[in-house]
């Protein structure tokens, strides 16, 4: 690939959005772990909960974040090359991606309350919600970190590149917490 | 401001849609995972380490590539893959 042919290093965004990102992956690190404790004490009732999680949705849910996360890196490519509504649309793309995920977030949500299914059901329903819930307010705040992006790029005076990466690299790591997120909860 | 960005820039301008083959990638690895959890009595730690090894690659294309930490210092880098051995560890040993 030729950017790989860009001599010096360089951190994408600011230090400061990595102590968050790399502090919010150890929170989520703990998180993994206390389920993966709670699940080696009773993998049998976490198998059979488990069948009642619905495979599609996480599955659309995983390749919506990641098309988001690849529309958002065509959004930060398009600013450095000074295209504005390149970017706006690469965005507007993203945010499409993140909307879709909460939208089959609450109808997964809705399918499981409707079946009586709630946190106080049992272990595996208890971290399901809490898990999703932390991640999908994550979602959220990526959705709003975009939109302030999209935004700014509508303005006369465009946003820093520091701000558009540490933007950026914020999104890709709900991606990234979702991609350990999915098979921990719904394949192993 | 470094010159990496505007380096970035022109790299960008000739390929204007860049990890194109990353997503494909992506894509396919995902669709590998579950078809590995379609054989839900198959769930073994050595399906688990499977799929967490699918897992950590996914999570190192994602950061390399998509959060464009292949430009990153070294301490970033490692601090960021600490992670994914740590997360692959912690999920295979406890399975």
């Amino acid at each position: 690939m030729s950017a790989d042919a860009v001599p010096t290093t360089h951190i994408p965004g600011e230090e400061g959005v990595w102590v968050l990102i790399l502090g919010e992956m150890s929170m989520f690190g703990v998180f993994f772990a206390l389920y993966m404790g709670a699940r080696s004490d009773d993998r049998i009732a976490f198998a059979e909960s488990q069948q009642h999680l619905d495979l599609t949705i996480g599955v659309v849910n995983t390749v919506l974040l990641l098309a988001s996360s690849w529309f958002v890196l065509q959004a930060v490519t398009a600013v450095r090359a000074g295209a504005g509504s390149q970017a706006q649309r690469g965005l507007a793309a993203a945010i499409a991606c993140g909307l879709g995920f909460m939208i089959g977030k609450v109808v997964e949500y809705g399918e499981k309350l409707h079946a009586g299914i709630t946190p106080q059901s049992d272990s595996l329903f208890m971290y399901y919600f809490a898990l999703t819930g932390i991640h999908a307010f994550h979602v959220i705040v990526g959705l709003c970190v975009l939109s302030f992006l999209w935004r700014a790029l509508r303005g006369p005076e465009q946003p820093r590149l520091l701000t558009v990466e540490a933007c950026a690299s914020y999104w890709h790591m709900v991606d990234l917490l979702w991609i350990v997120l999915f098979p921990l909860l719904y394949l192993v | 401001m470094t010159d990496t960005p505007a380096a970035m820039s022109r790299a960008s301008t000739k390929h204007p849609r860049p990890g194109v083959a990353v997503f494909v990638v992506l894509m396919a690895l995902t669709g590998l995972t579950s078809l590995i959890a379609e054989t839900r009595d198959a769930r073994t730690t050595l399906t688990t380490a499977v799929v967490l090894t699918v897992v950590a690659v996914k999570i190192h294309l994602v950061g390399t590539h998509f959060m464009e930490l292949r430009h990153a210092p070294l301490p970033l880098r490692l601090l960021f893959h600490i992670w994914i051995v740590a997360i692959w560890t912690v999920i295979v040993v406890l399975s």
